[in-house]
């Protein structure tokens, strides 16, 4: 193989991908390239035009420039496969009861807006059909066939269940309920996209919709590293993911043997499951 | 009208929605009502998904309601909170709500979640009836199913959507004048109890019935309810002076409208027939001209709203000619003549932008139906084609000998005679031969005048033997499957369950 250039776009979620690239832990064949564009913009708001994606916010472009290495604009057709990272897209059951609630709820109090499970997976489903992972992943697929594989939000880190006080985060019954639909919902929204979700390693998973504390520790935003962190997660999360994510490119090193497994393999929601 | 409500006359509308179920909604709200939504749909369901959940069809999330006893039987238990595990249905490993079946497209995962969710329903449906200024209630059907047990009625036959039904356990009921009377009046005696300004609109569905489960013919059972519903309604509206008959009924469903405002399935109500229900509505109870002081509805919202309001304040002060201009305003006419929309009327341009779509010029329309006879647009609207104007057909048949196009009837185009004569060698062949060809024998014309006779006769026989082949199976069906007729007749029914408040 020639030379494999992937393009990872992403929002603040991008930096423990950029960290733990930079880290050079990751074993990639001879020739392979990552290019990131990441900026911690809440909205990554991009134009498409002349085979090209160009930030409408300056900002955005000034921060693409930074992790990229001078490029302020995604160039669709340079690139072999593309990595699109958070950016909306993924599962925080914590965000999604702050706007509605399950049944299960009201065993620790009243609430206003009750819905079925089933109708939560739909919320779920919802969300990320608006989110900027997906309308990029539109944008790209216009002027380009190669792999689009979206890396989510990382589950909320498990320290979080001290700060939200919702007993529902750490229901096993109800996440065991609610997770595994979720997971395949969202998947198949991706597949119906012409994209591959890589839902993260189950080593990373505390129970089903959350991380492991150890990786919220020296979490990663791109602005700094945060000692504690209720959203994001450090390089050693990413170092994971990466490993799997280009073994299912083909451009994992065979000195590398990373023991991930992709989504391809088995099931999502089994994945998911710690 | 003899008399009529004093509606409310109420705040800005919220943004518009283009599901086609909520347009009444939508042209009340764009009309300034405030429609009022106790169980709004969450944030993040697509309209499509969000209907399929049962939100933003009506005031709460009650599905829909076809018979009094069905709407008694919800202020009732709002009233009571009451929630009955007998009326939980389960359809494999999944379990419905008996009383709104139709509200979770999958059912629930479990008995407990779902009446946990009926009762947060019933608490939503109690604060509704306390807090509407304005109730309308659409009665839709006489028929019923009943739980023999407890007396409930179901919105669906049980064993359609979930549940199974067993003979034992659930019987059919018709309702009577009296019962359906009897039933609305303790329905406002105790939501009036409670709300005691409650101002209640009645229409009756024009939607005839599909299927009947009493041994009439459809047509018949159809007349019965829709006879018995508008007599309960007329009589409710001249004893309590808090009830109004709307006759959204009479405008749809009478032989005057010729079955103009029906889609070609002749039940559901077309655009123009909302529209035009509408627009007596809102002559007769009052649209908003004007919005709140401080609040604009959008031009998307009042597609005339302002043009209509803005001259008719200006040339009540200053003539035309006088009245100073800005460069930018444009005028009445240059405004008018801007829009593509101008020809439509009014409630069905409103229709058109609560649905997000183009109303049709009236004059367009009467161009593309005077082109095709009504009975082949609806056949072609029901198959999804284009219908082909008469002008077309006969210019296409003119082209082959009759006999050739009943021959044809085996689905292939008949071949034009001047085609026919351009691609036949024997054209060019003397005339003896020619003749030959072209002129057959008398025994050979007699014998294809035969066939053509033979074909007509066969064809006849074969229709009529389908014909008495197709309703013998299907009194046939309808006998051994009794509750498959007795679903599509309750599933089918449209209802508009509506409330308004300040």
């Amino acid at each position: 193989m020639t030379g494999f250039s992937l393009c990872v776009i992403g929002n603040s979620h991008a930096g423990a991908v950029w960290q733990a690239w930079k880290g050079g832990t990751i074993a990639a064949r001879q020739g392979f390239s990552m290019t990131v564009f990441a900026s911690q913009a809440s909205s990554v708001e991009m134009d498409h035009r002349d085979g090209s994606l160009v930030p409408v916010d300056p900002a955005v472009s000034e921060m693409f420039a930074f992790t990229s290495g001078g490029k302020d604009r995604v160039e669709i057709d340079k690139y072999d496969a593309f990595l699109l990272v958070g950016l909306g897209y993924g599962i925080d059951l914590a965000r999604t009861f702050t706007r509605c609630n399950v049944f299960e709820h009201l065993a620790h109090g009243s609430a206003d807006i009750v819905v079925s499970h089933a109708c939560l997976v739909e919320i779920i489903r919802g969300h990320n059909a608006k989110s900027a992972a997906l309308a990029f992943a539109g944008q790209v697929r216009a002027d380009s066939a190669a792999p689009i594989l979206i890396y989510p939000t990382p589950f909320r880190p498990e320290t979080m269940l001290s700060e939200e006080n919702d007993p529902c985060l750490s229901d096993q019954a109800l996440l065991d309920n609610i997770m595994p639909r979720s997971i395949a919902a969202v998947s198949e929204l991706a597949s119906q996209n012409g994209c591959e979700v890589f839902w993260q390693h189950p080593e990373t998973v505390a129970l089903p919709g959350l991380t492991k504390a150890k990786f919220a520790k020296g979490a990663v935003n791109l602005r700094s590293s945060i000692e504690r962190d209720s959203k994001h997660v450090n390089p050693d999360f990413a170092v994971l993911s990466l490993q799997a994510i280009l073994q299912r490119l083909g451009q994992a090193s065979p000195e590398s043997a990373p023991g991930h497994i992709n989504s391809h393999d088995i099931e999502p929601e089994t994945r998911a499951r710690a | 009208m003899q008399r009529s409500l004093r509606l409310p006359r109420l705040t800005k509308s919220p943004p518009l929605e283009t599901v086609r179920t909520q347009v009444v909604r939508n042209v009340l709200r764009t009309n300034g009502f405030s429609v009022i939504d106790f169980e709004p749909s969450p944030h993040f369901l697509s309209p499509e998904t969000a209907k399929a959940f049962g939100y933003g069809i009506y005031s709460a999330r009650y599905g829909n309601i076809y018979t009094v006893r069905q709407l008694l039987q919800l202020a009732q238990d709002a009233d009571s909170g009451t929630v009955d595990p007998l009326n939980i249905w389960t359809k494999g490993d999944r379990f419905y709500d008996a009383l709104r079946p139709n509200i979770e497209p999958d059912g629930f995962d479990s008995p407990e979640e779902a009446t946990v969710l009926r009762e947060q329903h019933l608490a939503k449906v109690k604060r509704l009836f306390r807090r509407m200024n304005v109730f309308i209630f659409t009665l839709g059907l006489t028929e019923a199913w009943v739980d023999k047990r407890t007396g409930r009625v179901f919105p669906t036959a049980p064993g359609t959507i979930a549940g199974d039904f067993d003979p034992g356990v659930y019987e059919f009921k018709n309702f009577t004048y009296d019962e359906i009377y009897e039933d609305f009046v303790e329905f406002r005696d105790l939501v009036c109890a409670r709300n005691r300004d409650l101002k209640i609109i009645l229409t009756v569905s024009p939607v005839p019935l599909t299927a009947t489960a009493t041994d009439n013919h459809v047509l018949v059972a159809t007349t019965y309810s829709k006879s018995v519903l508008r007599a309960v309604a007329g009589s409710l509206a001249d004893t309590y002076s808090n009830v109004d008959y709307f006759p959204s009924y009479e405008m749809i469903a009478s032989p005057w409208s010729k079955g103009f405002f029906y889609e070609s399935n002749m039940r559901e109500v077309n655009s123009g027939g909302v529209a035009a229900v509408m627009r007596v509505f809102f002559d007769q109870h009052g649209a908003i001209e004007t919005p709140a002081p401080g609040e604009t509805l959008s031009e998307e919202a009042r597609p005339e709203a302002t043009s209509e309001r803005r001259p008719r304040r200006s040339r009540e002060r200053t003539p035309s000619a006088e009245r100073p201009r800005p460069a930018t305003e444009e005028t009445a006419g240059e405004r008018r003549g801007k829009r593509p929309n101008k020809r439509a009327p009014r409630a069905e341009r409103q229709i058109a932008a609560a649905e997000g779509a183009q109303p049709e010029a009236a004059s367009e329309r009467r161009r593309r139906h005077k082109r095709v006879p009504r009975a082949e647009r609806q056949i072609a609207a029901a198959e999804g084609t284009q219908p082909e104007a008469t002008s077309e057909r006969r210019q296409r048949r003119e082209r082959a000998p009759r006999a050739e196009r009943l021959i044809a009837a085996d689905g292939t185009q008949p071949e034009a005679a001047s085609e026919r004569r351009r691609r036949r060698p024997e054209e060019r062949a003397p005339n003896a031969e020619r003749q030959r060809h072209e002129r057959p024998s008398r025994a050979e014309a007699k014998a294809a005048r035969a066939e053509v006779k033979a074909t007509r006769v066969k064809g006849k026989a074969t229709q009529a033997k389908s014909k008495a082949t197709k309703s013998k199976a299907t009194r046939a069906k309808a006998k051994a499957e009794p509750t498959e007729a007795k679903a599509d007749e309750v599933v089918c029914e449209d209802i508009l369950l509506e409330a308004f408040n300040t």
